[in-house]
């Protein structure tokens, strides 16, 4: 990891074009009554859902619950069956999955998904592609502008690997990088558009404590550095307590409820969710493991 | 399973073979032999019967590259449209008879303005650009209506529609054109012959030659070089990612059926200037000839179609006076396309990555 750049004092004034958002309670993002469903089967209905510009905010619950259709949703990954999403107060539902993402939507997902067979740098390079300006003529003619525009895309894009802390990575193959440096990559490419808002499904997952610890700093900086507004998918409770100002809980296909860490961790009906009622001793030793997670975010 | 232990008696490899393999292994080996032995019989054949001299080697081999760039220029729309939708685009010989009788209506009324005899050297590229235009269009039709429908549904019936749209254009094409066929008004500068290192080659040739080159380095350029090029990768290696990044999918496939369009038109055009002849239904074979060099190169992969069409036009040129011959058929340039066709099956047999691999399919199983 690259040490911790101070915030807002940015090396070359590379990363930022734009200055920081200020602060705002005012949503970014805000889901008004979404609902899918996959013929019959319903997977999410009556997902209110307001991400306050320049926070931190976890969504969390049991497998199935409908966290990543909802990311899908927004993202216009899949189209909604129902409901509203503006983004900064203009409607997004509706739009096609690349127009989404030119208003400032960006995402990684579960299961990584790059550009397998290009380099750590063509993929953030990819990750740039709405901000090139250079037509086929002038690419293939050399001109003065794609050559500017070439260089400054690369440099940028090194800029962005090394604040996720991979610079070195830039020339191996992203199929061929350990897994954490591919979330990493992923986290890189998302973050290179300018995005407003970026969606992070299960960032954690697979990572150590060490790495998690990683994440949450790198987090942090994505926030308080770039001015990037977070939402995050994940099950590492440790992670969630020490990054998320506001935690959602989905439990199926609906918000069970809403809070700050601390008002999560007091709630009864969010270890009811994961682990069934407390009478239910055959659930709780079935899964183990959602309970040692709710145990060490909450000790 | 227990691990059996390496003894001094240790097996050889053959009877380790032979232990593993089943009959099909055996059967395909027999006909690797086979093929093998036929090539080396007609090959001795073909070298010591003499009938040929040395310089008319050296003109097959012209005439190889010249009908091998051309059916590069078609594998490279087979391959474009596979590399991004992982569908074989079956109309795409058809796209080329279409931009071929383009270049035929633009050369007829040029020739009826006087420009071809006023300014030759103008009217070829003029003729060019028609062929890629009427190749173009026609792709982004077929996209329109075989493939789009279906971009989000996971089905062969672009398959089959491409399949239906192939038979519509062929006699659509009969229906207007005619079945006779047709000519090219004669370029005069381009009638004749030129002396080059002491060889006699046709002008029409070389000119071929060099206009496929240039197309396929403009292509190729544009696909390492420009934004759309990055896109177009991206979107053949992960659509999805690619849209969330903010690349217009359907913009790219798109372009990826205009691009692969104009290029067989320019294929069209060249074939018609060097053939002197054109028909409806000429699109088939020669789709099928594109398509096998897409396969022979390992489709998806564009140097691989570039490769693969000039291996199977020498094959094609070389392979019944070198092989062929050996064997004293009567007329082994009757029996060309039974080499073009037997390439493409053995391939699919013994190499079905084609002879540059296919790195994307190979990823993603």
């Amino acid at each position: 990891m690259p040490d911790v750049l101070p915030p807002n004092r940015l090396p070359d004034g590379l990363l930022l074009d734009r200055p920081l958002p200020i602060p705002s309670r005012a949503p970014l993002l805000d889901v008004r009554g979404l609902k899918k469903a996959f013929g019959g089967m319903i997977a999410i209905q009556n997902v209110d859902l307001s991400i306050a510009e320049g926070s931190v905010h976890a969504i969390i619950g049991p497998n199935g619950a409908g966290k990543t259709t909802a990311f899908n949703c927004i993202t216009a990954f899949v189209p909604p069956t129902a409901g509203r999403i503006f983004l900064g107060g203009e409607r997004i539902d509706g739009l096609p999955a690349h127009v989404v993402a030119r208003h400032g939507v960006a995402r990684t997902y579960q299961n990584v998904r790059l550009f397998p067979n290009m380099t750590a740098l063509e993929n953030v390079l990819v990750g740039q592609h709405r901000r090139l300006h250079a037509t086929f003529w002038e690419a293939i003619l050399g001109s003065g502008r794609f050559r500017r525009e070439e260089a400054e895309a690369r440099a940028r894009a090194m800029e962005y690997l090394a604040f996720v802390g991979i610079p070195q990575r830039a020339g191996d193959l992203a199929r061929h990088m350990p897994y954490g440096d591919q979330r990493r990559l992923e986290i890189a490419r998302a973050l290179v558009a300018g995005p407003r808002i970026l969606m992070l499904d299960e960032p954690a997952a697979g990572m150590n404590p060490a790495e998690g610890r990683a994440l949450v700093e790198l987090i942090e900086r994505i926030r308080a550095d770039l001015g990037v507004t977070v939402v995050l998918i994940e099950h590492h409770m440790r992670v969630v307590m020490a990054v998320a100002e506001r935690i959602t809980v989905f439990n199926r296909g609906a918000i069970l409820t809403e809070g700050t860490p601390g008002e999560i961790q007091a709630d009864e009906r969010v270890i009811e969710a994961y682990l069934g009622r407390r009478s239910g001793q055959v659930a709780a030793a079935a899964s183990p493991e959602p309970q040692r997670q709710m145990e060490a975010g909450i000790a | 399973m227990s691990e059996v232990p390496r003894s001094a008696t240790e097996p050889g490899a053959f009877s380790e073979w032979l232990r593993r393999s089943t009959w099909v292994d055996h059967v395909l080996l027999a006909i690797r032999i086979s093929v093998a032995a036929l090539v080396l019989v007609g090959l001795a054949g073909g070298l010591t019967a003499g009938t040929y001299s040395a310089a008319d080697f050296v003109s097959f081999t012209m005439f190889g590259l010249t009908i091998g760039s051309i059916y590069a220029l078609i594998a490279l729309g087979y391959t474009m449209v596979y590399g991004i939708l992982r569908m074989i685009n079956f109309a795409h010989g058809d796209v080329m008879m279409i931009g071929s009788f383009a270049g035929l209506f633009a050369a007829g009324a040029l020739n009826d303005a006087g420009l071809v005899n006023a300014l030759p050297l103008l009217a070829l590229p003029l003729v060019l650009a028609a062929g890629m235009a009427g190749g173009a269009a026609m792709s982004l039709i077929i996209e329109r209506i075989a493939y789009r429908p279906f971009l989000h549904v996971r089905s062969l019936a672009p398959l089959i529609c491409a399949i239906g749209m192939s038979f519509v254009l062929q006699y659509a094409a009969r229906g207007l054109f005619g079945t006779r066929n047709r000519a090219y008004p004669g370029f005069g500068w381009m009638e004749g012959t030129v002396s080059l290192f002491g060889l006699i080659v046709p002008i029409p040739q070389i000119v071929a030659f060099i206009a496929a080159l240039i197309v396929l380095a403009g292509l190729l350029a544009l696909v390492k070089l420009s934004p759309l090029g990055k896109a177009m990768r991206a979107v053949a290696e992960d659509r999805d990612a690619a849209a969330l990044v903010g690349i217009n999918v359907g913009a790219v496939i798109v372009a990826t059926f205009a691009i692969g369009g104009a290029m067989a038109g320019v294929a069209g055009v060249l074939y018609a200037l060097v053939f002197k002849q054109i028909t409806v239904f000429m699109g088939f074979a020669l789709g099928v000839k594109g398509f096998a060099a897409a396969i022979l190169g390992g489709i998806g992969n564009l140097g691989g179609a570039l490769l693969g069409g000039l291996v199977l036009g020498l094959a094609e040129a070389l392979g019944p006076a070198l092989v062929l011959e050996g064997f004293g058929l009567p007329a082994p340039y009757q029996l060309k396309d039974v080499i073009g066709y037997g390439m493409l099956v053995m391939i699919l047999i013994f190499r079905p990555q084609g002879l540059l691999g296919e790195r994307l399919a190979s990823k993603r199983a």
